[in-house]
């Protein structure tokens, strides 16, 4: 196009050439930006709707098989931490980035391309740059990620420190003692220790870019001391004089431009990684085997268990028996593991030896769904679900959600009628939400396991929170809610152990006793004094201080 | 506006260099289109004219040099600004924005934190801080003005040569300041009403993510229930953003296209001067690239002019909660409990609460006494201790001690004699020692203290003071009433002459029940001691009983007293003494 304008300012006249030219300009130009613009965003959001329905199924899939025991493991926290919100977003970044790189590329050597009406030599010396400088790059990125990798341990750490600062109750302790500048100094300290070692790390990564930076300023100069000389030489027109110069500027852009996106290119791949290490953790294994509907005969073989990455066996072989409909307390001291023995019972884990057997049939053999049909459970740390009052007792049998009628009777069982409507939402999540106490969550927990009417109950300090009166009541009903059914109940509170057909008591990783309350308090074990020590507390006569 | 000076008083602060530095940067870069034009204009005229032979080529050398060096300075300056950038303006920075967060956690009366306002301020604060907000306002400021000096410049460059090559090309830009302004108002708005959404989401999204939850979730089946919920609501939010983004696509087709056609037209009026002779070719070389980046900048500061209301929006939020207002401290030094503690007439209601917790109510405790406090559960136990410790303040009524209201007093010398272990206490992922000792850390290395404090609790000394704790961290996992017994020892460990216990063996199994509170007891001698529980039994063991119902005290006396007069606590007493005294046991 300057050529042509060039030739009028010389000799005047054609008009016809300039216009085609002004015209092919203009064409290209909305082509590639305006239509391109448009295409892409319309078609990302196509690619992004498609990656969502497609890889989302994936994701949650695997969340739902995941082996319990990963969820304790701090290893497999971090790679579970980078599964954020969003996960397929991260493969639609990584397409983009290919893009990116493509376009890039193409932009790259259409320039060069361009550079070769002016020496071939110009396209070879640029080639022979591209290699080593996306080879630095990679490395470049590489730093970048193991300090990534390495340093979130640290991350972690400092959200939970700060989680500390920023809580209600962890700051009534901190006030009262004081003790707040302390965390924020540790904290700090760990911050520093984080920025330090980026900062280094950064400069290290960012060296080899200069590098590639540096050699691709030397070869643009070098280009245009050689294109003055061939202007000047006449090798070349003014036009594309004009042209090769104002588009260094583009090329060497758009070669800066590759470079930044190889790096993330680099850096996205591998954060696929994550992506990989996650759907390969290991998964629950079931068998397929089902069981009846009646109340179970569960039989403890000589199970030993130590919890996964530890060395210490909580359980050291622990046998017991637990007859159709019959209602098993399960009492010892604290840490002697009855919180352990039921989520061996409820399939989280698999014992290291020994058997578990539900009539008759290995845990580890029946199908999921089998183990959840029989038995329902409230844990010591029962969850308190910020959805409505409905869904908090509805997920112990959905098929009952919309059961009105059904829902308010567990409710009734679990003395936590009167709470709330069956649609109010629960806790601080929307505005008008319902908050409450520890006693009435407790309560709404004992419901979730009373719904589905399994054949066998799995309680674990369900009255801890409960003042008296209402552990009262509480026992009332479970005396009535658990007739002909099968039970396992943790307590403390050995009262409700005079309730059950037959007590275990668990001391040193093994069943040191079991029997009637009777009997063992003849035994004069270590039932005999624990009960003594709590019913001293109600001798009419006043045991002493 | 004054939200912008606060960020930027801030971030010359603490990393001055790093921010003069940028300034610089935004400077330069600034004016390298004008330069950029200047220079490439002469080098054009000069080619032109070497090659019309009236030129040296020396020239042409010098010309092609100084265009090579303004670029070269250019990247030199953006690749060390990429890294100081990154490094100090924004990881750094965005540390001790997180820090002032923190330490204004510190100063916030405890009340505020029952607040469901607080709440939402602290999500949005962290919001802020999470997405480096306020980094990215101090940035996105020095964009507008990097790109309105821009425009001027090139402009005034341009003027120079013809006035006639303004106009087309700035006309053809202002579509796009139209549309930012449209779409931009109601991509905020869909954002903020999709909040309670997001929200949600992600709190659906830690259900499945968590220990708990997933424990629950195995057991009981309703996985498909929540990933269900959860995918719903995140398609639900994705697909109001994609509208969005969808006519926001639509609109900058429109504005591309006009911007594309005012450039041809641009160009097309040059190439006329040009051949009119008005202007030299060297002119039209360089007035090319100058519409581009003329456009460009103007783009630019259109764009970052729609976006700067999304950043002030976060950086209002973030202010909105450092400007919230704390506690105010007392000023007398606290001498120590020489009398009584009196409770007057006390009431108090939760913030956003319309029942009284706490109404009329009494209390005299006199230094020494031990005292348990009993009642059902929202009868308003708890409550009383945070009032009486002075972190409620009352909303009628006074907390005196020793006749000085507890709000007159200095905290610190207050509280350094004061010892509380809550119903949540807080089990520390820090090591064994932190958990016992962080209620006196002045002590934090007297091995022999801590290791007394442990065996009063009942530990057996098995657990290495400096573990951690904590699996999360990989370290040493507790049972529930072991990080109880944890919990005591902390109590216990501060030397101090009034102790408040909250529920402090809801957990614990009977014999280490018994053992500790008879320990308590006796490590509690001399000191004045509350203990709030459940367990009738405890009450033996104590001066006096406080029994409270509906926010109120009903009764106080000893256990002989109280039994006998049949009241409230005659009817606790019996309720849990019943299921050890085998009357109540034929229950089918």
């Amino acid at each position: 196009m300057i050529d042509t304008a060039a030739g009028i300012i010389k000799d005047g006249g054609g008009w016809n050439g300039l216009a085609l030219w002004v015209g092919l300009l203009l064409c290209a130009m909305l082509f590639s930006s305006a239509g391109g613009g448009f295409l892409n965003g319309i078609l990302y959001i196509a690619i992004r709707r498609r990656l969502n329905i497609g890889m989302t199924p994936d994701i949650v899939g695997k969340f739902k098989r995941l082996d319990y025991a990963c969820f304790e493991d701090k290893d497999v926290q971090d790679t579970l931490e980078r599964m954020s919100r969003d996960p397929q977003d991260k493969v639609f970044q990584l397409f983009l980035t290919i893009l990116g790189v493509m376009e890039c590329m193409i932009g790259v050597a259409g320039g060069a391309l361009i550079y070769a009406q002016a020496g071939w030599w110009f396209v070879a010396g640029f080639a022979a740059l591209l290699v080593p400088m996306i080879w630095l790059d990679f490395k470049a990125a590489d730093m970048m990620n193991t300090m990534f990798n390495e340093q979130s341990a640290d991350e972690r750490k400092m959200r939970y420190l700060g989680g500390l600062l920023s809580h209600k109750s962890s700051l009534f302790e901190l006030r009262i003692f004081r003790a707040g500048e302390y965390v924020a100094k540790k904290w700090r300290a760990l911050a520093h220790t984080v920025m330090d070692t980026r900062v280094k790390t950064t400069l290290h990564a960012q060296k080899y870019f200069l590098i590639s930076t540096i050699l691709f300023k030397c070869w643009s100069f070098f280009i245009v001391i050689s294109l003055i000389a061939s202007v000047v030489s006449g090798d070349i027109t003014i036009g594309l004089f004009t042209a090769l110069i104002a588009s260094t500027g583009a090329v060497l852009g758009n070669a800066d431009m590759l470079s930044h996106t190889v790096q993330n290119l680099r850096r996205r791949y591998l954060l696929m990684e994550h992506y990989h290490k996650f759907m390969s953790l290991p998964e629950i294994r079931h068998g397929g085997e089902s069981l009846t509907g009646e109340p179970p005969h569960i039989v403890f073989e000589n199970v030993t268990f130590a919890y996964p990455k530890t060395d210490v066996n909580v359980l050291k072989g622990v046998s017991f028996e637990v007859r159709r409909g019959k209602r098993v307390a399960l009492v010892g001291e604290n840490g002697a593991g009855k919180t352990t023995v039921i989520k061996l019972l409820c399939g989280l884990y698999k014992p290291d030896g020994g058997h578990i057997l539900i009539n008759g049939k290995d845990i580890q053999a029946l199908d999921a769904a089998a183990l959840r049909r029989v038995f329902s459970v409230v844990f010591q740390d029962f969850c308190k679900y910020e959805l409505t009052l409905r869904e908090n007792v509805a997920f112990g049998d959905l098929s009952k959600l919309h059961d009105d009628g059904a829902l308010q009777d567990a409710l009734e069982m679990g003395l936590a009628r009167g709470i709330a409507e069956l649609d109010t939402p629960l806790g601080k999540l929307e505005e008008n939400g319902v908050d409450v106490s520890g006693g009435q969550w407790q309560r709404i927990a004992v419901a979730r396991a009373c719904l589905p009417g399994s054949a066998f109950v799995i309680l674990d300090e369900p009255t801890a929170s409960l003042d008296p009166v209402a552990e009262s009541s509480m026992y009332h009903s479970f005396a009535k809610v658990l007739k002909n059914r099968g039970c396992i109940m943790v307590s403390h509170r050995l009262a409700s152990a005079r309730m059950a057909d037959k007590i275990v008591v668990l001391s040193g990783g093994i069943v040191s006793e079991t029997g009637g309350h009777d009997e063992l308090m003849s035994s004069g074990g270590l039932y005999a004094r624990m009960y003594e020590s709590q019913s001293a507390w109600y001798a009419k006569g006043g045991a002493g201080a | 506006m004054r939200h912008i000076g606060r960020i930027y008083k801030s971030i010359f602060k603490w990393v001055p260099g790093s921010a003069l530095f940028a300034v610089c940067r935004r400077l330069y870069d600034a004016f390298v289109p004008a330069m950029v034009t200047l220079v490439s204009v002469r080098l054009f005229d000069s080619a032109a004219s070497v090659l019309s032979g009236e030129k040296e080529v020396a020239s042409l050398y010098v010309y092609a040099g100084l265009y090579l060096l303004i670029y070269l300075i250019n990247d030199l300056l953006g690749f060390a600004s990429s890294i100081i950038i990154q490094c100090w303006v924004y990881e750094k920075c965005t540390a001790l924005f997180r820090m002032e967060v923190y330490e204004k956690f510190a100063k916030l009366p405890l009340i505020a934190l029952e607040s469901a306002d607080t709440l939402n301020r602290k999500e949005r604060v962290d919001n802020a801080v999470n997405d480096e907000e306020l980094s990215s306002t101090f940035q996105r400021t020095q964009a507008i003005v990097q790109n309105a000096v821009a425009v001027v410049s090139v402009a005034v460059v341009l003027a120079r040569y013809s006035v006639w090559l303004l106009p087309l090309s700035l006309l053809s830009v202002l579509p796009y300041l139209f549309a930012r302004i449209v779409r931009g108002k109601e991509f905020f708005y869909v954002k903020k009403t999709q909040a309670k959404k997001t929200r949600l989401q992600s709190y659906l999204w830690g259900l499945f993510t968590t220990r708990q939850t997933a424990k629950e979730m195995r057991v009981m089946g309703f996985d498909g229930y929540i990933t269900d919920k959860w995918r719903d609501t995140r398609d639900e939010v994705n697909e109001e953003l994609w509208k969005v983004q969808k006519k926001d696509a639509v609109s900058l087709l429109w504005c591309d296209g006009i911007r594309i056609a005012g450039y041809c037209v641009s160009v097309a009026v040059v190439l006329w001067l040009v051949i009119r002779g008005d202007v030299t070719l060297g002119v039209f070389g360089g007035a090319i690239t100058a519409f581009l980046s003329l456009q460009g900048s103007m783009r630019n500061f259109l764009s970052d002019l729609g976006r700067i209301a999304e950043h002030l929006a976060h950086a209002a939020d973030y202010y909105s909660f450092l400007d919230m207002p704390e506690e105010s401290d007392g000023a007398v030094q606290y001498p120590g409990l020489h009398g009584a503690i009196v409770l007057e007439n006390i009431a108090f209601k939760y913030p956003n609460s319309d029942n009284y917790a706490l109404q009329s109510l009494n209390l005299t405790i006199r230094k020494g006494e031990k005292i348990a406090i009993l009642g059902e559960n929202g009868s308003g136990k708890t409550t009383l201790t945070k009032v009486l410790l002075g972190l409620y303040p009352p909303s009628g009524g006074r907390v005196l001690y020793d006749g000085t209201a507890v709000g007159d007093y200095e905290k610190d010398s207050f509280y350094s004699r004061v010892s509380a272990i809550a119903q949540d206490f807080v089990s520390y992922s820090l090591t064994l020692r932190e958990n016992v000792a962080i209620s006196d850390l002045s002590r934090l290395w007297e091995d022999g203290d801590v290791k007394a404090s442990l065996a009063e609790a009942g530990f057996d000394g098995s657990v290495g003071l400096d573990e951690a704790m904590g699996r999360e961290f990989g370290g040493r996992e507790f049972s529930g009433g072991q990080w109880q017994k944890l919990a005591i020892a902390r109590g216990l460990f501060k030397d101090s002459e009034l102790i408040v216990l909250d529920e402090p063996t809801s957990t614990l199994d009977p014999l280490i029940e018994t053992e500790i509170l008879s320990r308590f007891v006796q490590a509690a001698q001399g000191k004045t001691a509350l203990v709030i529980s459940h367990r009738v039994g405890l009450c033996k063991l104590v001066d006096r009983i406080v029994v409270m119902k509906d926010g109120t005290i009903v009764e106080t006396g000893s256990h002989a007293e109280l039994l006998s007069s049949g009241g409230e606590y005659a009817r606790l007493f019996n309720e849990q003494a019943k299921w050890y005294n085998g009357a109540a046991l034929n229950l089918g």
